[in-house]
């Protein structure tokens, strides 16, 4: 076993090398993209509508996955075993199926070109107001990507010793910059790159835990005298906590990515085409990342070795260098795929949502995208500063975050796409209703009966939605023309 | 229509794929740790991402970005036309006092 201590000593320059030629590459590519991403705010934040299966397929997989689904899932691999497959993966691969196969291809194919944000689609569904709620709540989740930034700056501590305020500063700028030049075009190539990056040092983990400790059965060997319950498809999960996260694999119905990049997408059944793929393939990352995180508390699991740090000790064990450095360029990768796109969609809410659309509507293209790329360069200073809150673990990051955000607009979102009756009365009456319920459930009743916030919130927030929207459909009718579904 | 069948199939493939690697991934761990499993895992991973990588190198190969670069000044010309357009009606109609013209970005009054 090696010591923590031990790690930045087998940090090598080659490891640096691989992991500045990588960032190094993506600044090269938002150089590339400048000219082309600056032509209008369709070309910036969506790549004018045009890309093509291969590069949605990395565009989707960079999105869906990421640096939570290694840092995280691997945490959750130590902690729950193979019950988080039951709980998550497979749960969240099969329930977003419906989302890469209807909700994506009809939202490029039957929603108004004009709507290129999730506030737009929030608008077109239901009215500006429901956007203006949207699209400030989408910019508040800025403090998962404090978390995610967290996390690589305590693995660079870590292996390599650099200071965290480096690390998040260097990181931060270097998104900043490509991301505020290219938009999505720079952010649709680096995606690519980063998701070959991901699956490549997650297959050379898996690899190398096979050669050097036997593979898993030597894993489950040892998990079966450290923690038997590990191996259990429950393990030490209550069924509402298993709830909680089933109800978690749905949150990416609300993620605001998720829309931008169907709406890059040259087609509807591109995205059917891409998406499956990408979900295959997204299926068996999350596997491994499951695998590799059993295979650390098995070898590295000692009394009080924290989950991320065994974690670490297992990579810098299994894999030689140079691959070191490839798979904590994996966990950039995976990171600032998440970021980048998270920047580019708040300071497009934030500019082309809020600003132009309801202060001053005579904005220009040009002076849109050039407030929409000053815009990333100030949520990157606000991510790096917001990252003190996460002092404590990324695990229950996207729990909370992502709870909240599905607990207001999983229902409004999803419903509003397909349900003739919709209002945005009953919109709002969910979003708010939604919002201060979680808040209550989750933070002053602390989750009476071990109830799972986002289980209560999501049956109670739909029973408000329909029945709001039903009692308004029968006095005023379907609502006016750019929101009625196919 | 060969180009179309070939999609649909590719789709219907990998639908396929994500229910009986889920299957598989959920079954065989219950089951024991098998190597043969991580091998699967291991090389999938391996192969995948690069290949995506490929099939993009092939697209720009094949003239992606200068098939855009083609038709997509046109189209981007156009957007920049009706963007200008638009922004000189809003500008016009802020100066006259006059009510929202028909901008797609302002809401429509639902019906009463």
């Amino acid at each position: 076993m090696i010591l923590i201590e031990n790690l930045t000593k087998l940090w090598t320059g080659f490891d640096w090398s691989v992991l500045i030629l990588y960032m190094v590459g993506v600044v090269v590519i938002g150089l590339s993209m400048k000219t082309r991403a600056g032509k209008s705010v369709k070309s910036f934040y969506v790549a004018s509508r045009k890309l093509t299966v291969p590069i949605l397929v990395g565009v989707g997989a960079a999105s869906w996955y990421d640096s939570w689904t290694i840092v995280g899932l691997g945490e959750c691999g130590w902690t729950m075993g193979i019950s988080i497959l039951l709980v998550f993966v497979i749960p969240e691969t099969l329930c977003r199926l419906p989302l890469a196969l209807v909700v994506g291809p009809h939202v490029r194919d039957d929603i108004p070109d004009w709507v290129v944000t999730a506030p737009d689609l929030l608008m077109y569904l239901y009215n500006d107001k429901v956007k203006l709620i949207s699209a400030i709540t989408y910019i508040a989740n800025i403090f998962y990507d404090s978390a995610l930034l967290f996390a690589i700056a305590e693995v660079m501590k870590l292996v390599s010793g650099m200071p965290l305020w480096v690390t998040l500063a260097v990181t931060g700028a270097i998104i900043a910059l490509y991301t505020s030049m290219s938009g999505f075009w720079g952010s649709a190539i680096t995606d690519l790159i980063q998701f070959a990056i991901m699956t490549v040092s997650a297959g050379a983990l898996l690899i190398g835990i096979m050669i050097k400790f036997g593979g898993l059965p030597a894993v489950w060997a040892k998990l079966a005298v450290i923690d038997p319950k590990l191996l259990t498809p429950t393990g030490h999960l209550t069924f509402w906590e298993g709830v909680g996260w089933f109800i978690s694999a749905c949150a990416m119905y609300c993620e605001a990515g998720c829309y931008q990049r169907f709406g890059s997408a040259r087609s509807g059944r591109d995205i059917k085409t891409a998406y499956s793929i990408m979900l295959a393939m997204g299926l068996t990352f999350s596997i491994a990342m499951v695998f590799a995180g059993m295979a650390a508390r098995a070898f590295f699991g000692g009394a009080g070795v924290k989950p991320s740090y065994g974690f670490w000790e297992l990579v810098f064990t299994v894999l030689p260098i140079g691959l070191r450095g490839l798979f904590v360029s994996a966990l950039f990768a995976a990171v600032m795929s998440t970021i980048e796109s998270d920047w580019l969609l708040f300071s497009t809410c934030l500019v082309n949502d809020i600003y132009r659309g309801f202060i001053n509507k005579g904005l220009s293209e040009e002076k849109t995208v050039r407030g929409v790329r000053i815009g990333i360069i100030g949520f990157g200073a606000v991510t790096v500063v917001g990252t003190i809150f996460w002092a404590g673990g990324i695990a229950d990051a996207w729990y909370y975050l992502g709870g909240f955000l599905f607990a207001m607009f999983f229902i409004p979102i999803t419903a509003g796409l397909f349900y003739r009756k919709r209002r945005s009365e009953g919109a709002l009456a969910c979003i708010t209703s939604s919002a201060v319920l979680y808040v209550v459930w989750e933070f002053i009743l602390n989750c009476p009966g071990g109830i799972p916030s986002s289980a209560v919130v999501t049956v109670v927030g739909a029973i408000i939605y329909f029945t709001v929207c039903q009692i308004f459909y029968k006095k005023y009718g379907r609502s006016s023309e750019g929101g009625r579904p196919r | 229509m060969k180009q179309i069948s070939r999609e649909v199939l590719v789709s219907r493939l990998a639908v396929a794929a994500v229910f009986i690697l889920s299957g598989l991934y959920l079954v065989v761990p219950i089951l024991g740790g098998s190597n043969a499993l991580c091998w699967l895992v291991a090389i999938l991973n391996l192969i995948t991402g690069p290949s995506i990588l490929f099939g993009y190198i092939n697209e720009v190969r094949k003239g992606f970005f200068r098939s855009l670069d083609e038709g997509g000044e046109e189209e981007d010309a156009q957007d920049a036309e009706n963007a200008s357009k638009e922004d000189a009606q809003d500008t016009e109609d802020a100066s006259e006092g006059e009510g929202p013209s028909e901008d797609p970005l302002k809401n429509q009054e639902e019906s009463r």
